[in-house]
């Protein structure tokens, strides 16, 4: 994740329903729309094209789904220029089990972060992806992904900034150090923290009451007194 | 002729009990007080606690000098301190300002801060009063006056821990401290103190900097400069090291 996601327009989850007239039952399946709006130049487009050249990464935090699809859906190559292509929606991501089971809490707020390794193709040129939610347990009243990011590549750009020294240093090789010609180096780092601790509490202590001056950049300006 | 002449002792008044003899002097009243005193305030050392209690007694004109007798009672960390701070306060209320008006102007209150910081180097108190100094008409509140008494009981600390520090660095007890290793440890102290209190990472940083570890580091790196800066005595170092306390000491507005 080393750069910004991608700019992309995220519809609202819809729940796929099976209705007739006697059954209606929760179906435990949900679809969120994907597109990815480009402003390509006004003059030559008059219509909004959805495309993405690549997608490496796709990050999310689950809330209580069980199961995540991913299809996408390609870009249509004009054949014969007359019509547009037929749409071609593959599967990317087949039923990637978010939660080892389905009725039970494991898994269900955990953040995942779907790489190109688990894609089944690499996804390029794409104009729209649906993701797939389904949780089949009856246990859970509501699921839904959170914060959808999509990212361009999965490999790391620049490297993380190194952890601070307080935090890897290794204590045991802390009482090894000896300077030559300084034989009490912790009498030296206790008289600091306290006096560290001391103008730590006098700070804390500073009076905060004005004094009621009237001074203005030290001198006394009777113009600028006032009732209130 | 001298035998005739009656010896001017208790045979004047032989009536007199113990107790009379005490309560004409209210010596009882003195010593509850005293008692009440040592007590409340737990000194280190009662008996001097106790000389210098009855040596102050007799500087009953000065209302500064008793004021500041009362705050050096106890360490500025116990509780009793802001009940002696407010004491002091009420002795010094009866200073005289002007015509029929009495409490606690700006010169009484320079006069104090100066009092308490009597033992410390005269730059250093230069600094302070730049600081949280009032000007002599100004009226002292209770808030500001407190303020300024308890940031001089911490200096007064940190000075004496400023001592103990140059005598750990003066490794061969000559009364004078390498100024690059002075350097170095300001430099620390003044970065562990530049940070606000709120971030709790760089709290963290600043522990560890001050540290053995930290401190390690920061001292190698001083030692293989190699220059040749000199020394500095303790009065030096004082004033050095007390210019990051000063930092943090709020200028009253």
């Amino acid at each position: 994740m080393g750069d910004r996601p991608l700019h992309c327009s995220i519809k609202n989850p819809i729940l796929l329903t099976v209705e007739d007239q006697k059954n209606a039952f929760h179906s435990g399946c949900k679809v969120i729309d994907v597109t990815f709006p480009n402003v390509s130049s006004p003059e030559t487009q008059t219509v909004p094209i959805s495309f993405c050249e690549r997608v490496g990464e796709i990050c999310f935090k689950n809330y209580y789904t069980a199961y995540v699809s991913i299809r996408v859906k390609f870009k249509a190559a004009p054949e014969n220029g007359a019509e547009a292509g037929e749409i071609k929606w593959k599967t990317c991501v087949r039923r990637m089990r978010l939660m080892p089971s389905p009725h039970k809490e494991s898994g269900s707020q955990d953040y995942f972060a779907i790489s190109k390794k688990q894609f089944s193709f690499e996804i390029s040129n794409i104009s729209a992806m649906r993701i797939i939610l389904q949780q089949p347990s009856p246990v859970w009243k509501e699921f839904r992904i959170e914060d959808l990011r999509l990212y361009r590549s999965s490999e790391m750009l620049s490297k993380p900034p190194p952890l601070p020294a307080w935090l890897t240093e290794d204590s045991a090789n802390s009482t090894k150090h000896k300077l030559e010609g300084i034989p009490n180096l912790e009498s030296i780092s206790s008289s600091l923290q306290e006096l560290w601790g001391l103008s730590e509490e006098m700070a804390i202590n500073q009076s905060k009451t004005e004094i009621g001056r009237y001074e203005v950049d030290g001198c006394y300006e009777v113009n600028l007194l006032a009732y209130t | 002729m001298a035998d005739k002449k009656k010896p001017n002792s208790a045979d004047d008044r032989p009536q007199e009990t113990d107790r009379q003899f005490l309560e004409r002097y209210s010596i009882g009243t003195l010593m509850k007080d005293v008692l009440g005193k040592i007590v409340s305030n737990r000194p280190k050392d009662p008996i001097t606690f106790l000389s210098d209690y009855f040596d102050s007694l007799e500087d009953q004109s000065n209302l500064v000098l008793k004021a500041r007798n009362i705050i050096e009672m106890t360490h500025h960390s116990r509780p009793v301190f802001e009940m002696n701070v407010r004491q002091a306060y009420d002795i010094m209320l009866k200073q005289k300002v002007g015509k029929r008006l009495y409490g606690v102007n700006g010169t009484s209150y320079t006069d104090l801060i100066k009092t308490l910081c009597r033992d410390m180097p005269q730059p250093v108190t230069t600094k302070l009063l730049k600081k949280i100094e009032c000007l002599d008409y100004e009226a002292i509140t209770f808030d500001v006056f407190k303020s300024g008494v308890f940031t001089c009981c911490v200096l007064q600390d940190y000075v004496k821990l400023c001592e103990m520090l140059f005598n750990s660095l003066d490794f061969q007890s000559s009364g004078k401290v390498d100024k690059i290793l002075s350097d170095v440890v300001n430099e620390q102290l003044k970065a562990a103190l530049a940070n606000t209190r709120t971030d709790a990472r760089k709290i963290v940083e600043a522990g560890y900097n001050l540290g053995p570890d930290g401190l390690f580091y920061a001292l190698e790196r001083g030692m293989r400069s190699k220059s040749q800066l000199g020394g500095q005595t303790l009065e030096q170092f004082t004033i050095e090291i007390c210019d990051a306390f000063l930092s943090k000491v709020k200028r009253l507005r």
